[in-house]
Formats: structure tokens, sequence, C-alpha cells
């Protein structure tokens, strides 16, 4: 061997003992999962989750370890709490603080006598169908978010768990109608609550409840096709979700599952404080407006006040549409 | 009143009617194993 093929050859030594001392550590730093003394932390975070071999039917049972069900967990259990108690009690104080400041909103022409038919009594039908179902459904929900933490402490755990149980059969069955009510709804009165023009004015100029004034109006005023589409698209994420939910794995993983609970909990408390305003200003929040929902028939001055264009139209049409005298009193 | 009451009564129907279907193609025992395998 020549001197020059020796350096070679000592040369060529090295620089594959260099290779192998660099490139050996980044090598270690890849998780071998079955390797005796793996870091479980390190496996984690490699593949998310740790599952091991069953011979139960149900596979989702052989998951050991998934840090995501800690984030779902922390989320329904602290923070859907909080945005439940902001969103819900941040409402009841709007409306507290407003009332006390503003009061009712008052019939200022006084009634006329008159009436005029505001709601049928099939769209009254659907509306309290609607109505009664969500009250029951975001009683049951609430307590599904703090009974645990509210209702517990106070009573025995055996009737704790008697108003729980009951809760969520309602919860379940009432679905149906609910989601029947906000499919009627949404056909009923699609058509007179698609946004335009006037509704834009009427909300600049607050809608007749922020100050004294009577902006015009058809037969939803711009405030009425908010509650609308409120019920109509929250109404429709709360269903779907609440179907996953009492359905799960048709179509849907665990995180999916997950998923549907963190909307519909969100969108059901949203929901929830937009129906207390809306529950407010359809009662004590302004006269003669409860009537529209229960006898179907509001006062002519009323209708003047909060729906002048609307009025028109309902005058302009045949005899059957036409204010009728209402027997004193 | 008479809306309201028979949007009560129509509620309660088809809770309890949407429950008798549940009830008789046994539909939660199936979907929480999320294998087929009932219960």
């Amino acid at each position: 061997m020549t001197l020059h093929t020796r350096i070679r050859t000592i040369l060529g030594v090295f620089a594959i003992a260099l290779a192998v001392a660099f490139v050996t550590p980044a090598a270690a730093q890849s998780v071998n999962p079955t390797a005796s003394a793996v870091n479980e932390e390190k496996l984690l975070k490699e593949l998310n989750q740790i599952s091991g071999r069953c011979t139960l039917p149900n596979q989702i049972a052989c998951n050991i370890e998934i840090p995501a069900n800690r984030d779902w967990r922390e989320f329904h259990q602290v923070t859907l709490r909080w945005i439940a108690a902001i969103s819900v009690l941040g409402m009841l104080a709007v409306i507290v603080i407003f009332y006390l400041t503003r009061g009712m909103v008052k019939l200022e022409s006084g009634r006329s006598g008159r009436t005029v038919t505001r709601f049928n009594a099939f769209e009254r039908f659907v509306h309290w169908m609607t109505a009664t179902c969500f009250i029951i459904l975001a009683l049951s929900g609430l307590n599904i978010t703090f009974g645990k933490a509210l209702l517990l402490p106070i009573m025995s755990p055996e009737a704790f768990t008697a108003i729980s149980q009951w809760g969520k059969y309602f919860h379940n069955y009432l679905s149906f109608p609910f989601t029947i009510g906000v499919v009627l709804i949404f056909l009923m009165w699609i058509g007179g609550n698609i946004p335009n023009r006037t509704d834009i004015e009427w909300l600049k100029r607050g809608g007749g409840i922020i100050g004294k004034d009577h902006p015009p109006a058809y037969r939803f005023n711009g405030g009425q096709k908010l509650i609308y589409w409120i019920v109509v698209i929250g109404g429709a994420a709360v269903a779907i979700t609440g179907y996953i939910l009492m359905f799960p794995f048709y179509g849907t993983t665990v995180s999916g599952v997950q998923l549907a609970q963190i909307i519909h909990g969100i969108v059901a408390a949203l929901f929830i404080a937009a129906m207390l305003g809306h529950i407010y200003i359809g009662s004590i929040g302004m006269e003669g407006a409860f009537e529209a929902m229960g006898s179907g028939e509001v006062d002519v001055n009323w209708a003047k006040e909060h729906h002048k264009l609307w009025l028109e139209e309902e005058m302009g049409k045949g005899s059957s549409a036409r204010a009728k005298a209402q027997p004193a009193e | 009143m008479k809306s309201f009451l028979l949007a009560c009564a129509a509620s309660i129907a088809i809770a309890l009617g949407s429950w008798a279907v549940l009830n008789t193609v046994q539909l939660p025992a199936e979907s929480y194993t999320g294998t087929g395998v009932r219960l």
C-alpha cells in the first residue's frame, strides 16, 4: 500500500466517523414508540394520542390517552361556563338597566279602539310551539352546564339526578318539535325578513327603542329581522349539532362529536341571551306588543307607530284585512 | 290562549311520537358503541 493510498484510507475512515458522530444524535431525537424507555410526553407530541390493541368491539375504548380530550374537558367545564354566564347574565343586566332608564315603550297616541290582524292562528301556533320548546330546552341545557355547580350544592344528589335525567329526556325529545318549529318559521316568514334599505334607516333612528322616534317599518322591522335570522341560523346550528350529539359516531369521530358539543354550547348560550332580549321587548318592554302573539290582533295606533308601512299595505288590501272595530270595555 | 295550548299539545305529541319511534328502532344502543354492535 502506497503512502498516498494510506492517507486516502485514513481520511475516508475519519470522514465516516465524523458522519456517524453528527448523524446519530439527530436520528436519536425521532421517537421510537417500541423503545422500552420511550418518553411518554414525546410520544404524545408525535402521535397526538396513545392507543393500544384490544379485543373490545368498540375500538374507541382502546385509546389510552388523547391530550385533545383535556382541552375539550377544559372547554365544557370552564370556558363554556364563562361564555354562558357572561352572555346570559350580561343580557339580563342590560335589560334591567334599560328598563330602569328607558322604561316601557308607551303607545304615544293611545288606543284607537280598532284592531288589525297581525299574526293569524297558524303563525301564533308555530311561534308558541317553538317558544315553549325553546324555554324547556334552554333550562335543561343550562342545567347540563351549570347544574352540578349551582343546583347540586342546594339539593340532595338523588333529587339532582332525577331533575337532570328528566331534563335530558325533555332536552332530547323536545328537540324534534323545536326543529319543526324552526323550519316552519323559516318558511312562513322568509318573505318579510329579507333585509332592505328601510331596515338601515330603522336602525339609524334607533328603532324607536332608543329615543322617542318612530321610524317606519314593513311587517317586520330591523330588530325583528335580526331575531328572525338568529332563530333560523342559531336554531339550525343547535339542531344539527344536537342531533350529532344524540346520535354520535354516525359519520363523525370523537373529535367531531367534541366539536359539535363546543358549537352547540356556544350557539345555545348566545341564543338564550338573544331570546331574553326578544322576550323583554315582546312583553314588558313595549306596550301592546304581546297582543300580536297573544290574540293576534294589535291596535291600529300601535301598528301606525311601529309598522306604518305594513299598516298602509294592509289597509290597501281587501276588506278582510281592514281594521276591525273593537267593542268598548 | 287557544294557539298556545294547541302548541303545547303538539309539542308533547311530537316528543312522545319521536320517543316511541327511537325506542322501537333502538338507535341509541347501537350508536354509542360506534361499531354497529348492539350492547
